[in-house]
């Protein structure tokens, strides 16, 4: 499940983000620059901050500068704002806010939090696949690219759908789907292009945080499913002509048919 | 906090890809000191965030407790505003409406506080309510809102010069009011439409589209329908330097007994027209009828207002300076919206150009020009920016020029004299 990265110095705020962000892992950080840290070492796909976590520093600028640096992962702002606060918050690029007197609803917090990781990787390719592969394919690949960075692999694919790794395979061939391992090779490529995007993250950490040995090995996958064309990592054409390249090998089956049977 | 904010001069980021309900807090931008303001902004936000919260995860999927919560929680907050400040009870009505949770009251409540908030010349609050409601109207299938929503955007564009916004708002407003059933926003969606084509020199296109609008509303019977495309006419051919014209089209639009807005908005076209053909007896005794008839108090404003300038206009100075001190002070006392008290610096500016206070113009044209900035009001900028040229050539000598004055027709001459003798409301007779 999603990793969030959190710097909440208050321990009840602590306690309401652990009640509302049950499904997901959190870490936590010390400050902001521990947070800066967390993000480009570990998989995390959003980040909760007290806007008044350091004393006598400016909260907003401090999300400012985190969204320079990792523009794709959500910012959720957290605390006792007034007005301007808030407008300046949000000028800065916080995806959401969680106000004081909404801390304790658990519900509304994971509601909240639901729409900040909705920004991510997942729902930008499950979007693309609307049309092209029916509701139950979508569902496994959905389930597969939420579950990147946490390493997923086939058998545990196939075991989140009570499927043998064979059957998962023969219903892959017929949803119109590359094969499980393949799937799981495109997004880890597809997850860390999209890293890349982001000036805070280099090559290295980020095929650490996919699961790679190293950077070579990263770019090596790279080429395995680019078929060794040279693609640009830091910017958003190379991101584009990958997830072109992906739906490509995504051509989806021309009925649809139910995971129960065969 | 840094000495030098760093976040002011960084571009706003577009509606789309920041947190929702953030238009709402944008009113501050330029304004961050305001601490008022920035109580209000805040607000109107917490106040949209459970109507947010339906539209991102749909109205079955947020429980019901968290959601009272929720509303209960910004209820709480209320109290940071006076309990005479009618926000307050704007905001109060707002909430109580969501709590119900029906889509179509909800998209009402949006739109009745954006108009407020519009009123009050926050215009990106009143574009943060008036788009929630088109969401909202969107995702449920309501096509009456959607059309009211969309003709409030196209109308809010227009008043801030995004004229291919506005122009695809109003198309559509217009296009899909008559297969929802909405005659009423219909109407409204052409004469913003006819508006448009007039700012962008086509009065006979305007003049053509509210022909049909009348036409339709006798058609129909409509009689909201007719009155508001006589008024819209009525304004066009003001514009258009035709006041006979519009004198005729604001009589005949208290036909057939429209609604009281109506009715109070044909009566100060009324006036307005028979103040430009010199009949000042005439046009103060249509303010007057509109005063007593109008339960809306920004528009009581503006008649007041309009009486003030009638009588500068009509060579009264002391009756202006008296319903100039009287008004100054009420203003004072308990301010109206914002919007109004930009019209009321430009009105009075003009009034004291007349009765020979330069001084004070130049004051009212000074806090004007501040106020219409903010408002980020064009057109209400260039003619205090004409106001302001006015004075200066006064102040070199310059004598002003004498616009010839056109003698009023017959017809015109018969209905200013049967609105002085009226004692009761008036009706008209064609």
């Amino acid at each position: 499940m999603p990793l969030i990265a959190a710097l909440l110095p208050n321990p009840s705020d602590r306690q309401c983000l652990r009640l509302a962000a049950s499904p997901y892992t959190v870490t936590w950080a010390e400050n902001w620059r521990d947070l800066s840290r967390a993000v480009r070492r570990e998989p995390v796909e959003a980040v909760v901050a007290d806007v008044h976590a350091e004393p006598r520093k400016d909260g907003a600028l401090r999300v400012l500068r985190f969204v320079q640096r990792y523009p794709l992962t959500p910012v959720v702002v957290w605390g006792d704002m007034d007005g301007r606060e808030l407008f300046r918050v949000g000028k800065a690029g916080a995806a959401e806010v969680v106000v004081s007197r909404e801390a304790r609803d658990a519900e509304l917090v994971a509601g909240i939090l639901e729409a900040a990781l909705r920004r991510g990787l997942a729902p930008v390719l499950d979007l693309r696949l609307v049309g092209r592969l029916t509701a139950e394919a979508r569902a496994v690949v959905r389930h597969a690219a939420d579950h990147i960075p946490s390493r997923i692999q086939v058998p545990d694919l196939a075991a989140a759908f009570g499927l043998s790794v064979s059957t998962l395979e023969r219903r892959f061939e017929r949803w119109g789907l590359p094969t499980p391992g393949r799937l799981l090779l495109w997004l880890r490529v597809l997850y860390g292009l999209r890293w890349l995007l982001e000036p805070g993250r280099s090559v290295e950490s980020v095929a650490v945080q996919l699961g790679y040995s190293s950077g070579a090995a990263f770019r090596r996958a790279l080429r395995a499913t680019m078929s060794g064309r040279p693609t640009p990592l830091r910017n958003t054409r190379g991101f584009e002509l990958a997830l072109e390249k992906f739906l490509d090998e995504c051509p989806g089956a021309p009925t649809p048919s139910t995971l129960g049977s065969g | 906090m840094a000495r030098y904010d760093r976040i002011a001069p960084i571009p706003s980021p577009p509606r789309e890809t920041a947190f929702p309900g953030w238009l709402a807090l944008r009113d501050l931008e330029e304004n961050e000191r305001d601490a008022d303001l920035a109580r209000r902004v805040r607000l109107r936000f917490l106040a949209l965030r459970p109507l947010r919260r339906l539209l991102a995860a749909g109205l079955a999927a947020v429980p019901q407790a968290s959601f009272e919560r929720q509303i209960e929680s910004v209820r709480e907050e209320l109290g940071q505003l006076s309990p005479r400040d009618p926000e307050r009870a704007q905001l109060a009505r707002f909430l109580h409406s969501a709590r119900g949770r029906s889509p179509a009251v909800l998209a009402e409540a949006c739109l009745e506080l954006g108009e407020a908030v519009e009123e009050a010349g926050h215009r990106y609050g009143a574009e943060e309510f008036y788009s929630t409601a088109f969401e909202l109207a969107d995702m449920m299938g309501l096509a009456a809102a959607r059309v009211a929503a969309l003709r409030r955007l196209g109308m809010l564009d227009h008043r801030l010069s995004r004229l291919n916004d506005a122009r695809r708002a109003l198309g559509e407003a217009v296009q899909t009011a008559l297969p929802a059933g909405a005659r009423a926003e219909w109407a409204h969606a052409v004469a913003g439409a006819a508006a448009l084509a007039r700012s962008e020199g086509d009065p006979a296109g305007a003049r053509a589209m509210l022909d049909d609008v009348v036409r339709r509303g006798r058609s129909w019977g409509d009689a909201t329908v007719t009155a508001l495309g006589r008024v819209a006419l009525s304004a066009l051919e003001l514009a258009e330097g035709a006041p006979d014209r519009a004198v005729e089209h604001a009589w005949r639009a208290l036909e057939g007994a429209p609604p009281p807005p109506m009715r109070v908005a044909a009566l100060a076209r009324l006036g307005a027209a028979l103040r430009t053909l010199g009949l000042y007896a005439a046009a103060q005794r249509a303010f007057e009828l509109a005063l007593t008839e109008t339960a809306d108090d920004a528009e009581r404003w503006r008649t007041e207002i309009e009486l003030a300038v009638t009588a500068a206009e009509a060579g009264n100075a002391s009756q202006f300076v008296t319903a100039r001190r009287r008004l100054l002070r009420e203003a004072k006392a308990e301010p109206p919206p914002r919007r109004v008290l930009a019209r009321l610096h430009l009105r009075l500016g003009q009034g004291c150009l007349l009765a020979g206070m330069p001084d004070p113009a130049r004051e009212h044209v000074r806090d004007g020009i501040d106020l219409a900035r903010r408002l980020g009001d064009g057109e209400l900028l260039r003619q205090l920016d004409e106001l302001l040229g006015m004075l200066e050539r006064s102040a070199g000598g310059e004598a002003p020029i004498a616009v010839p004055r056109r003698e009023p027709t017959e017809r015109t001459l018969r209905i200013a004299d049967e609105l002085q003798a009226s004692r009761q409301p008036v009706a008209a007779h064609p």
